[in-house]
């Protein structure tokens, strides 16, 4: 299931691309969080390896791929509570946002991902004058 | 657990900065983490003590090879610095705190799914290890913590020698 962004969907359609690899997906959890000039967006997706993440913009439909090794399974395991597969997440993104201006980064695990609001909605004082 | 309806949605064309949601997303969590640690307490109780009364812990893997034991942590968005691994006798503890970084402290939260707070859990290791030898290191928010084990718990295998010539 795609998450809206901003309420308006702009496909309907995004939950039904289907993968070429198999093995399990992980929906990272996200927290997006709202700035006068731009909405945030943070991802845990720890185990990816910063070039191993895909980020697609298209159709206003923002797509996050991280793609996970397999690890060795070296020796037999006593306790196994997380799985290994890759983080895919699918956003559905209004047009209040700059698709094109789109940056991310990622440190220790967590991928932030910046998206600037277009210029018309963005917060602007007025000065006034005293005549 | 979702004990309270979703209402957050909000017109694309306002941005105004009082907008409710956040409040309510804040709140929602809050409840949702209420209700979780009371049920996680009263019918998970296998669990207790690996980290299920609190909100929020790391997820484990545990493997032993012939050598030594490896312990696979996933901490995304923790500081290295912010863990605390420590071995005494036969029991791993893995402590720290998922810190909410003082930039999206208070800021207008939108969606709110990760979790924070400081954690802490204890695993009891299957043998004797060489607690002078622990490695642990941290890439991508996952700590790989390699403990030898001690070198008398490792089989050793005594060749038979023919007696009879």
């Amino acid at each position: 299931m795609a998450t809206d962004i901003i309420d308006k969907p702009a496909a309907t359609d995004v939950a039904t691309t289907e993968h070429t690899r198999t093995g399990p997906m992980y929906r990272p959890d996200v927290d997006i969080i709202e700035r006068p000039d731009e909405l945030t967006v943070l991802a845990d997706m720890p185990g990816v390896s910063a070039d191993e993440i895909d980020i697609n913009f298209e159709n206003g439909v923002l797509t996050i791929h991280g793609k996970v090794e397999a690890r060795q399974s070296d020796g037999s395991f006593l306790r196994q509570e997380y799985g290994v597969g890759d983080f895919h997440r699918t956003f559905n993104v209004s047009k209040a946002i700059d698709g094109t201006a789109i940056s991310a980064e990622y440190a220790d695990g967590v991928l932030t991902l910046h998206l600037p609001k277009v210029e018309a909605v963005k917060p602007h004082k007025i000065a006034v004058k005293a005549s | 657990m979702s004990l309270l309806p979703w209402k957050g949605k909000r017109n694309a064309d306002t941005w105004d900065d009082d907008w409710p949601g956040s409040q309510m997303t804040r709140f929602r969590t809050e409840m949702d983490q209420l209700f979780e640690n009371f049920f996680g307490r009263a019918f998970g109780a296998v669990e207790a003590g690996y980290g299920a009364l609190t909100a929020w812990a790391p997820t484990l893997d545990v493997t032993e090879t012939e050598s030594g034991v490896t312990v696979r942590a996933e901490v995304p968005g923790i500081d290295p610095g912010d863990l605390e691994i420590t071995v005494v006798g036969r029991t791993l503890t893995l402590a720290g705190e998922k810190k909410e970084t003082a930039e999206t402290k208070d800021e207008n939260h939108f969606h709110s799914e990760r979790r924070f707070g400081s954690f802490r859990r204890s695993v009891e290791l299957p043998v004797p290890v060489n607690t002078e030898k622990v490695t642990a290191e941290h890439k991508n928010g996952v700590v790989l913590i390699q403990i030898p084990k001690d070198p008398t718990s490792i089989p050793k295998r005594i060749p038979v020698k023919s007696a009879d010539k």
